[in-house]
């Protein structure tokens, strides 16, 4: 459905993505691993829009988005979360959520998604009053997957879904991107813990100064040498 | 790492041997006073822009300009009292009442500050107008005697303001590229850092207030007597509007951006006399112009053109000098895309080499963890922090031993963060004691306590995102260095010093950090884990006896922590004590020596790795998997 082939992507004059070539199958999860500074939220940034490639076609279920504008992509379905934990803090819990569903047509369905975003994350429900800007970091994250979900996204890309989170919190995060992907939505992670990464992932593309340097399952992808030492500290 | 001068130093040399021939080279007397307006208001320019290196907008810099106006106006026309003696008194009197305004104003921020100087402007306007005892009202105080008899014609004049120009300017550079420039240039860009690294930022920003008040008085006074006029009308609102548009297009917080902007500003309204009807229109179009393609302001623009042109002429030249030219491009690559402004630059985080820090950190590392291991060097007893009915912080107390690693842990929203911040009194303690060494740090400010060698760093990435690796270093040695006016503008022994020591800190933490090849990056274009590891630097640089680190290691990978864990090591075993809140369990459970755990605020658990791995309560509220059966990893 998302393929990317021989993407460049420039800022100013250093290279960030060096013909870069990647596709994600309906209703995979598939993972970006990769150090800092290696590409992984330039891929996603370029994804959503944000960035322009220079050379290279971008294409989704066919349609070529390359040149398309954030909104427009949006509006096809491309949710990213939790792009920073960036929520509107003066906003409450539900007029967070509300927000995500700017885009939709079928308001009808609303109740329908609130109540599943606060099945998955309950805290969610007791503070649905409370201002945004009163959560805590990691509430402030669990609010941000949940505005994207209101989305009913077609693709959803995680960046960093773990970052700061406390290790109880990582594990349930873990549980909720695996449900999302038994529920067959198609998802992109860049994560930092590339333990977790893999372990959820169908297949996987490793990343170095912003090359896709080896790509394969996950399985395969987790038993190689060099990924070994060089992301998975062992 | 020192640039050469000569350039710069000739430049001003021959604009000032332009400057004083300018009278001869101009043959009309019309010409000779639209210079001496142009250097009145390279004074009120740049004494404006002082403010603005602090961050602050003030739309009333006329208060002072005839505050400066009417004292020595009247101390002559009614007192008698020679020039100088005015002139003097009216700079003093403009800063004693920007001193006032500063206590009133300074510790109010952005749109608030602003509103209440345009108050205080139509505040001292309506005064001049309605107190015809003193100011003679809207008829004004005519007939001010000029500054000797012998200011015949306006060559004298001109002189004066050159020289008052060249003073003034000449005490900016100074200040600019001393402690106080910095300690300023640090408020601007990233005013909390500022203060956990020891900067007070309200003292600097009343010495802006007040620096600025007495420049723009002493501009006063000499409008009077150059006038030989004082009204009302010197208190418009336009007159505040031509400074602010001569500050901000000219570029801010530059130092040759205020004047040039004085100049044209002064120069272009006049050129434009000869459109008649259009001139205003032509003037708008102007500066919406300018804004839309400069909004930095010209001097900016016009230093980043030249970068340019630079970087595509160097290649040229060096090939025709020398024809290997291979590596000296990549270089200059490097160069330029150092200077990128939103550039996430690929690279890999480095491994940081020997301790280089050690000899710097007064090597009392190793007796001082033997002899004095133990002694509580933080304690910190039941103390509580409400916000509104939510207490984040409840009834917490525990010790920090000197030497020792010691974690924070909880659930997200336990009141870890808000800990720190009660500690660091960045934030609010509600109840119970902070004891360093056994004294109370409830009433200190964030930079007192800093001072105090109380450093720490924060959970989000905060470093000075707009100037270069090395330069945040420098930044972040404020502490160390005298404060003083005085020290500053004369660069007394006691400076050169603290320079010294400054550049070579600053050295060292780059080789310990293995930061060296970025030490010309600008912060914001670093790769995030190298942004963390600057973090790490600025602390640093202040040479802390206890360190805190908020979530050091969120967003690094398994790899990026070891080499952090190792870090963190070598920074305890040069002395320092370190606090750390962190997330990363084998982090916490590798190098810490006790545990804290919070939740709900409250202190759940206190202990070594191996107690609180098998904690229940620990495990059911926070650990999950991670406790129990886990062993090192």
């Amino acid at each position: 459905m998302l393929q990317l082939t021989d993407v460049d992507v420039y800022y100013g004059r250093v290279h960030a993505l060096k013909s870069v070539s990647l596709r994600i199958e309906e209703g995979e999860l598939v993972t970006l691993v990769g150090a800092n500074g290696a590409g992984k939220s330039t891929t996603l940034k370029t994804i959503s829009g944000m960035q322009r490639p220079r050379n290279g076609t971008i294409t989704f279920y066919g349609e070529d988005i390359g040149t398309k504008s954030m909104e427009q992509i949006v509006k096809l379905g491309i949710a990213q979360c939790p792009e920073g934990r960036r929520v509107f803090p003066d906003l409450t819990v539900v007029e967070n959520l509300r927000m995500g569903a700017y885009t939709r047509k079928d308001k009808s369905e609303l109740k329908k998604d609130y109540d599943e975003i606060f099945s998955l994350f309950p805290i969610l429900n007791e503070r649905k009053q409370q201002s945004a800007g009163s959560l805590s970091g990691g509430e402030q994250q669990m609010l941000a997957i949940g505005r994207a979900l209101m989305l009913r996204p077609r693709l959803l890309m995680f960046d960093e879904p773990s970052l700061g989170l406390a290790p109880i919190l990582v594990e349930k995060m873990a549980e909720v991107i695996n449900l999302l992907h038994n529920r067959g939505t198609t998802i992109l992670l860049v994560e930092q813990n590339a333990e977790m990464a893999l372990r959820l992932a169908d297949r996987a593309y490793v990343l170095e100064t912003g090359r896709v340097v080896l790509e394969g399952s996950s399985q395969s992808v987790l038993n190689d040498e060099h990924v070994r030492s060089a992301y998975l500290g062992n | 790492m020192k640039k050469s001068n000569l350039p710069t130093l000739l430049g001003v040399l021959v604009l000032l041997g332009v400057a004083l021939a300018l009278p001869g080279l101009l043959s009309n007397d019309y010409y000779l006073r639209l210079a001496i307006m142009a250097g009145l208001f390279i004074l009120l320019a740049s004494a404006h822009n002082i403010l603005m290196k602090v961050g602050q907008l003030s739309l009333g810099p006329v208060a002072f300009y005839g505050l400066g106006a009417y004292i020595s106006a009247i101390l002559s026309v009614r007192h008698h009292v020679p020039f100088p003696v005015a002139f003097i008194a009216a700079g003093l009197g403009a800063a004693a009442v920007g001193w006032i305004i500063g206590r009133l104003t300074l510790k109010l921020r952005t749109a608030y500050f602003v509103l209440v100087t345009i108050g205080f402007a139509a505040f001292f306007r309506l005064v001049a107008i309605n107190w015809t005892d003193m100011t003679n009202g809207p008829m004004g105080i005519t007939a001010v005697p000029p500054p000797a008899p012998w200011f015949v014609g306006y060559k004298p004049y001109y002189y004066f303001i050159l020289a008052l120009v060249a003073l003034v300017v000449f005490a900016l550079y100074r200040l600019e590229h001393s402690t106080i420039g910095r300690a300023m240039q640090a408020i601007r860009e990233n005013e909390t850092l500022g203060r956990s690294v020891g900067i007070d930022s309200y003292r600097y920003m009343m010495l802006a207030a007040v620096l600025s008040s007495f420049i723009i008085g002493l501009a006063g006074s000499f409008y009077a007597h150059f006038f030989q006029f004082v009204g009302p009308e010197l208190l418009s609102w336009d007159l505040t509007i031509a400074i602010v548009i001569m500050v901000i297009a000219g570029g801010r917080n530059t130092l040759a951006g205020p004047i040039i902007g004085a100049i044209l500003f002064t120069v272009i309204p006049e050129l434009l006399r000869a459109a008649a009807a259009w001139r205003m229109v032509i003037y708008g179009a102007l500066l919406v112009l300018l804004m839309l393609f400069m909004p930095d302001g010209i001097l900016p623009a016009f230093m980043t053109l030249l970068r340019r042109v630079a970087s595509y002429l160097t290649p040229i030249f060096q090939k025709w000098l020398r024809p290997a030219g291979g590596e000296l491009e990549a270089a200059i690559a490097q160069a330029d895309s150092a200077s990128l402004s939103r550039a996430e630059a690929p690279g890999r985080l480095d491994r940081p080499s020997v301790p280089a820090l050690q000899a710097v950190t007064e090597s009392k590392g190793q007796e001082m963890l033997k002899a004095q291991n133990g002694m509580d060097i933080l304690s910190i007893e039941d103390l509580c922090v409400n916000f509104g009915g939510i207490r984040a912080v409840d009834h917490v107390s525990f010790n920090v031993k000197e030497g020792e690693i010691l974690a924070i842990i909880g659930p997200n929203g336990a009141g870890k963060t808000t800990l720190l911040n009660a500690i660091t009194r960045l934030g609010p303690i509600s109840s119970g004691v902070v004891k360093y060494h056994g004294e109370v740090l409830n009433s200190l400010q964030a930079h007192d306590v800093a001072r105090g060698r109380i450093v720490r760093t924060f959970q989000h990435t905060s470093v000075f995102p707009n100037v270069t690796t090395s330069r945040n270093l420098v930044l972040a040695h404020n502490l160390r260095e005298p404060a003083g006016v005085l020290p500053n503008l004369l660069r007394t022994p006691q400076y050169h010093e603290s320079e010294t020591d400054c550049r070579e800190r600053a050295r060292q933490v780059l080789t310990f950090l293995n930061l060296d090849h970025h030490a010309d990056t600008r912060a914001n274009s670093l790769p995030y884990g190298n942004q963390r590891l600057l973090e790490l630097g600025i602390a640093m640089m202040t040479n802390p006896a206890v360190l805190l680190l908020d979530e050091p290691a969120a967003g690094m990978n398994s790899t990026e922590v070891e080499m952090l864990m190792n870090l963190i090591l070598q920074i305890r075993d040069m002395g320092v004590t370190v606090v750390l809140v962190e997330h990363d369990m084998k982090l916490v459970m590798g190098i810490s020596e006790r545990i804290l755990v919070l939740n709900y605020g409250k202190q759940i658990a206190m202990g070594c790795p191996e107690d609180i791995q098998k904690n229940t309560d620990v495990i059911t509220a926070y650990l999950g998997k991670w406790g129990g059966d886990v062993t090192a990893n």
